[in-house]
């Protein structure tokens, strides 16, 4: 009699085990679906349009843009970067400014008004310039760098060929 | 003599039957208590079944809320985006070489000026904003010079109540013609889009 007892009991808690069981599965299940959704990336696509948008237009914008200060006004950013690679003197025309000074301050100008007021942290640099006071310029924001630290968008480099065919690479990198 | 003996038999059997139905009795109920604690059982699996049912569908249903809402947004970041392309690729606004080519990231200024004023010219202004409807739909495009100084123009606004809007800005150049002579000037574009 006793040995039919226990058996049943045995049973009884073998039923309430596999019970116990399936929920712990149920529930492990669950919580693994719930963290694999959590470390999938959203899908926002307008937030890694913009700064490729901003970047790569940027520099192009930039380049042919004229300046404003020199006699003629056909002297655009990207003329000035050239003169100021080779070390030809536009004093006369630009009232008393060197082409390296005037051209840093009016990228400087246009970087504040534009990415400056949308708070948009950036780094705007140039390669192969050879400005006898730093040899490249280099204009950033916010502690952006163009380094692995830092996540951003490059746009695309833009070149400058000067006089004696030396190559100026102009490019903009937007830090997320 | 026969007789007692008649009723003692009788006695008897009335004994074996209290007995048997006695047992009868006895087991009978000890089934219906092994009934009751097995119906026990089912309803509490039962019962956690539902629970654990009950639980899912109302997971579900969120995650399937917000897969919803995140597709919305999607679609409207889309919507954003080809209003963007749209407004950067306007052929009556840009400005073109000698040879008819379009130049890299350039607006007409006085294209702009005379779009703004056939916008806002009460004999033309409807006829344009319904054009231009086709478009941008419920957006609000503007060009913004910002060097040397600082100069609006919104050439398209469908003003509506919005609960959501997202802005691109596209870096562009405005080329102001002077006789033979163009200046650049650095602007962008800044496109909204409203969606409800």
């Amino acid at each position: 009699m006793s040995a039919i007892l226990r058996n049943r009991r045995k049973k009884a808690q073998m039923e309430a085990f596999g019970l116990a069981v399936i929920v712990i599965l149920v529930a492990v299940g669950l919580l693994l679906y719930l963290t694999l959704r959590s470390k999938t990336p959203k899908n926002e696509p307008i937030k890694a349009y913009i700064p490729s948008e901003l970047s790569n237009n940027f520099v192009n914008s930039i380049i042919s843009t004229n300046v404003v200060g020199c006699i003629d006004v056909e002297e655009t950013v990207g003329k000035l970067l050239a003169y100021c690679s080779s070390g030809y003197n536009i004093t006369s025309r630009c009232s008393g400014q060197e082409a390296c000074t005037l051209v840093n301050r009016t990228i400087s100008d246009i970087l504040q008004k534009s990415l400056g007021q949308r708070n948009d942290a950036y780094v705007f640099f140039t390669k192969n310039l050879g400005w006898p006071n730093g040899g490249d310029i280099i204009l950033s924001s916010r502690g952006c760098a163009y380094d692995n630290k830092h996540e951003g968008v490059l746009g695309e480099t833009v070149t400058v060929q000067e006089q004696t065919y030396k190559t100026i690479m102009i490019d903009i990198y937007i830090c997320k | 003599m026969n007789y007692l003996w008649t009723i003692e038999i009788s006695r008897t059997r009335d004994a074996h039957r209290y007995i048997d139905e006695k047992n009868e009795i006895s087991h009978m109920m000890k089934l219906t208590k092994r009934s009751q604690i097995q119906l026990g059982e089912s309803i509490t699996i039962i019962i956690i079944v539902i629970i654990l049912l009950v639980v899912g569908i109302a997971f579900w249903s969120k995650f399937n809320q917000a897969d919803i809402k995140q597709s919305i947004a999607e679609s409207q970041d889309r919507y954003v985006i080809q209003l963007a392309k749209t407004a950067s690729e306007l052929p009556e606004l840009r400005c073109y070489s000698a040879q008819d080519v379009p130049k890299v990231n350039c607006f007409d200024w006085y294209k702009l000026l005379a779009l703004n004023q056939t916008m806002h010219d009460p004999l033309t202004k409807k006829e344009a904003f319904d054009y231009y409807n086709g478009y941008f739909e419920n957006s609000r495009i503007t060009f913004e010079q910002l060097y040397p100084e600082d100069i609006n123009i919104t050439v398209y606004d469908n003003n509506i109540s919005a609960q959501r809007s997202q802005m691109i800005v596209i870096p562009v150049v405005f080329e102001k013609s002077l006789g033979r002579r163009g200046f650049m000037t650095f602007g962008w574009i800044m496109v909204e889009g409203y969606t409800r």
